[in-house]
This record gives C-alpha cells, structure tokens and sequence, in this order.
C-alpha cells in the first residue's frame, strides 16, 4: 500500500529548500536582469514588457530567451539569450546570435547586457519599433 | 513549367571600404557584381534562373544592384536586413523574376537584437501552385564550440517553420549555406533528422531529404545515365583558405561541404510543385572553380589583386529545379 501522506511530506520538505543555492541564485538574479531591463524600457515606452522565455538545455546549461514585446503584441524581438548551468555559474549571454559571452555571476553578466543594450544603434532600434508600434 | 532557383552566398558583398575584407574600391565593387552576375546568368545552359537567393550581402542596396545585373530592371526582391556591427551587419535576400513566380515573405530567424538573420522563408506562387523556400545562413564556425549552439537553435527553428509547411500542404526546399556539414549532429537531432539516402523506401519514410547529400552518399544514384550523370558535385562547397587565391597555390586551405539542399517529403511526392532530383548539382565553370588535387570541384573564392579580379565567392553555388505544371 502506497503511504501518499507520508510521501507528499518527505517530498514537500525536499522541496521546500531553506537554503539558496548557486542555481537559485542565479536564476532570481536572472528576475531582476528582467526587471530592470523591462522598467528601463518603460520609463521611455510606457507599455514594453520584457518576458523570460524557456529555450532548450545545452551543454552550457539551460538556454533562457529575454524578449522584448509590447502590451498590445504588436512587435516582439529576441533581446539575448542566456544559459545557466545547473551549478548556477559561469554565465554566458548571446548578443549577437555568433558569440557566447563569459562571466562568473549574473551580475557581471548583467552589466555586459545593459552595455549593449545601451549602443546608441541598438537602444536606437529598440525603442524606434516600441514607438512605433506603441498604439 | 520548370522553375529555375539557385542559391550562392556572395563572400562578403559590402560598400565600398566598409570592411578589410571587402571592396575597396567603386571599381572593385562593380567587378565583383559584375563576376557574380556573370556566373548567375551561365546557369540552366545560360539561361539564367527564375530565382537566386544569397547570403553575406551588406545591404538592400547591394542586393539590388546584385539582382538588377540578373534579371534586369524590373527585378523582384526579398532582403531580410543585417544585424549590427561589428559582426553581424550582413542579411540575406531572394531575387526573381516577377514574370516567372511571385514570392512573398512569410518569416524570419532573427534570435536576438544584434542578430544578423539566420534563415528568411518564403511563400512562392506559380499560377495555382505554391511551395515554400528557406533562405539559409546559419551560425559561422569561426566562433567555434559555441557556434554549434547557435546552429542547434537554428535547426529547431528550421524544422518547425517546415512542420508548419507541410501541415499547410505546402512542400518546402531549404537551401543555403549551414556552416555544417552532412554528417554532423545537427541534422541528426529529433528535429531535424535529415535522411541522406536516395533510395525511394527509405526516402519517402523520413519527412526531411538531403537532397544534395546524395553526391557524398550515392553519387550518380539518381541521376540521368546520359550527360547529367556527370552533375557538378563537390568535395566542398565552401573553401576555407586565406593564404592565396587559389587552392592550387595555397598551403593552409581546408574545404567543407556547408551548401545544401534540403527537401521536405511533398516535394518529393505531393500532388503540388516537385523537386526534379536529376538536375541538382553544383555550379562549376572555370571563372568560379577548379579542380583540387584529388580533382574534385572548390570555388575559387574572389580576391582583388593588381587590378584584376579572380574568382567569385569561397563557396560554390547550388542549383535545383521545381517543376510546376
């Protein structure tokens, strides 16, 4: 016989971790790389939304897409794209759709992104179509 | 009727002083457009094709003025843009013939912001019948183990939009420069498992056929036993050599074979347009390719050296035909 409560407890206390780790951390550093570039986006465009998007595991661990759309739908484009090893760290980000770029911690991999997100071309194109497409 | 599509990509086709690598020149520009235009239109027993798509282009301009040489000046044309500099400020395109076919742009892969574009498909339209083509130019090499993530990506992307086209009832010939070979890991993912076998069972079991892979695999297979059966195959499409002009001269040149085509199953028995198998090849002439020491075709890739032209691009291109009735 099946002992559910018993299971459904030892799982719940398995789940349920107190403590952070690498993973964890990096992936609620990966949270606020969205937040902030979403609410940088919208102190210029009031209505972009930056969504986190699983992509697919890699041997550099699991890809996450960053995309940047508006409420209305009407543009959306791939931002970069992230990996995270199931150990947390190193970091690697795809700017340019040719080179993975590596960094110890999110954080360092966060300033690298805001970086490039603020080339006047980029930032350029970017905020360009979230205008346009803003109504 | 038979459609004529070709795809080259056309080796760093940039404005003048843009790039180390390009044109430097007004003159060596116009030269170079002109070489390719000239090889484009010695295509099909020199009649040219209906349909040329390419790749490594700067710009719409360029395009342009490519396919103006081609078809005129009442050319058709699809440029999907570059991506930023410093890497990524090339795009791809599809030019026509508008008397011959109407194409239409359905979809593009661009994976992030300063992504140049990996791959464009496009619906094409001759009378009643329609098929779908995908203009490929996956992730380059030179950036090594991480570039094979990228092209993964890709290969995702690809099998979907061909997913899409067959649920559509509508075949679909992906062709272009993948920057990988056959018989790499790519084409053998549960995505995109390519089929690299002629023979018509096992053909017609796989929902994707390399179609050009049949020159490796089971060369003259499928082909004519009359002139055809000596089809332009290579041993690689693309030549990797930066020490000369020439592969004969050169001491650090090394070929791969990264231009294909790739067929999805109603090309090759729906009731709709059909790929005509024994007229694939690669195109050779003596002004693009020679023959390397084992004498298999490369290209001879362009180079701009005491005023004088050579050569055309560092791969060869790939020719098909659609037969539409």
């Amino acid at each position: 016989m099946l002992k559910k409560d018993e299971l459904k407890a030892k799982l719940t206390k398995g789940l349920n971790l107190k403590t952070d780790t690498a993973l964890s951390k990096s992936l609620s550093a990966l949270e606020d790389v969205r937040e902030v570039v979403e609410s940088s986006f919208q102190t210029i465009v009031s209505n972009a939304v930056v969504n986190l998007e699983p992509g697919f595991p890699t041997n550099y661990g699991q890809q996450y897409r960053l995309v940047l759309t508006n409420t209305q739908g009407k543009f959306e484009q791939g931002v970069c794209r992230i990996y995270v090893p199931i150990e947390g760290t190193p970091i690697r980000i795809d700017i340019d759709g040719e080179t993975l770029s590596e960094f110890k911690n999110m954080s360092k991999a966060a300033d690298y992104l805001v970086t490039s997100l603020s080339d006047p071309l980029v930032s350029g194109f970017l905020v360009g179509m979230l205008k346009q497409f803003a109504a | 009727m038979e459609l004529k599509l070709a795809f080259w990509n056309a080796y760093n086709l940039f404005e003048v002083g843009a790039k180390e690598r390009g044109p430097q020149t007004a003159q060596e520009l116009s030269d170079k457009l002109d070489r390719l235009s000239e090889v484009a239109m010695g295509w099909f027993g020199d009649t040219g094709p209906d349909i040329i798509a390419f790749c490594e282009v700067h710009n719409e301009r360029l395009a342009g003025e490519f396919a103006k040489r081609v078809f005129g000046p009442n050319f058709g044309l699809i440029f999907e843009r570059q991506g930023f500099p410093p890497s990524a400020d090339i795009g791809i395109g599809i030019a026509f013939n508008p008397l011959n076919v109407s194409l239409t742009k359905l979809n593009a892969e661009r994976p992030t912001t300063k992504s140049r574009p990996k791959a464009l498909v496009i619906r094409a339209v001759v009378g009643n019948q329609v098929f779908r083509i995908a203009v490929i130019h996956w992730a380059s090499r030179m950036q090594g183990e991480s570039a094979e993530i990228q092209r993964v990506a890709s290969a995702r992307w690809l099998a979907s939009e061909m997913t899409q086209s067959e649920a559509s009832g509508e075949g679909l010939i992906a062709f272009g420069d993948f920057n990988a070979e056959p018989m790499e890991t790519v084409f053998q993912l549960p995505e995109l498992s390519v089929s690299p076998t002629h023979r018509p069972l096992l053909k017609s079991a796989g929902p994707v056929y390399g179609a050009t892979w049949r020159f490796l695999f089971e060369a003259g297979f499928a082909e004519n036993r009359g002139e055809s059966y000596q089809a332009p195959r290579a041993l690689g499409s693309f030549w990797e050599g930066r020490s000369s002009g020439l592969a004969k001269n050169s001491q650090a040149g090394t070929f791969a074979l990264f231009d294909h085509i790739i067929v999805t199953r109603s090309l090759l028995r729906g009731p709709g347009p059909r790929l005509i198998e024994k007229d694939l090849g690669y195109s050779i002439s003596p002004v693009h390719a020679e023959k390397e020491k084992h004498g298999e075709w490369v290209p001879i890739p362009w180079s701009y050296q005491n005023n004088v032209g050579t050569g055309a691009s560092d791969h060869l291109p790939v020719l098909a035909k659609i037969r539409v009735s």
